[in-house]
């Protein structure tokens, strides 16, 4: 029974990935859309400062955020891939529930 | 879904933002009472901001704003008894458990990924 987690929100701006991460738990996917995208560089080290284990949780970011805010794919951290929004779709279908941190 | 036959279903509400800051805490209580009302197995569960609902003595007539924490003592009449508020959201913003507008569980972080797990739609607002 996993969940994934949307979030759209900076990590510098908001508690949105902190609460996020509290919860998620292994089998869990954290999804990165909108301003959330910026939370790539971000993630390990936040997730580290609070005792959080990333490795038992799939990361992803959503393509279309990512590229339009001028970060691009190849940067990314090998933990974290790129979804388009059919595989969005997919990820929602894959999990029991879907939480939207917002 | 694993909603059963009579169509109960698990509803999980996460309410984690101040009252009278923007319209999410009034929207998520007003949720909450209206899938009661429709006897669904309501759980609701505060966190972050959220927790600020449950300040006591709120008098919301001086913003011209509805008293959220009145609507909250509500809950046990419309059978939500599955109330949480997580404890270190608490203490962040320097609340009491004995001094909330309303009885509430505490839960750890733990508690919410279980309850999260066991439900059929989850709502953070």
């Amino acid at each position: 029974m996993t969940t994934l987690h949307t979030v759209n929100k900076h990590s510098l701006n908001s508690d949105l990935l902190s609460s996020c991460l509290r919860v998620a738990r292994a089998g869990d996917c954290i999804l990165l859309i909108e301003d959330g995208i910026y939370n790539v560089r971000t993630l390990e080290d936040l997730a580290a400062g609070q005792g959080c284990e990333l490795s038992g949780l799939q990361c992803c970011v959503l393509r279309d955020d990512l590229t339009a805010r001028g970060l691009a794919e190849n940067a990314l951290p090998d933990f974290i891939s790129a979804v388009d929004h059919t595989g969005f779709v997919a990820l929602a279908c894959a999990h029991r529930q879907s939480v939207h941190w917002f | 879904m694993t909603s059963n036959a009579s169509g109960r279903r698990n509803l999980t509400f996460i309410s984690r933002r101040s009252p009278y800051g923007s319209g999410y805490a009034k929207a998520c209580l007003d949720m909450v009472l209206s899938a009661a009302v429709f006897d669904q197995n309501v759980t609701l569960v505060f966190m972050d901001e959220g927790v600020l609902q449950l300040l006591p003595n709120q008098q919301a007539g001086n913003i011209h704003a509805k008293d959220l924490s009145a609507a909250l003592a509500a809950l046990p009449l419309y059978d939500v008894d599955k109330v949480y508020a997580e404890q270190d959201s608490l203490t962040r913003r320097g609340l009491l458990p004995d001094q909330l507008a309303i009885e509430v569980m505490l839960c750890h972080a733990d508690k919410i990924a279980e309850i999260i797990r066991q439900s059929d739609v989850v709502f953070t607002l």
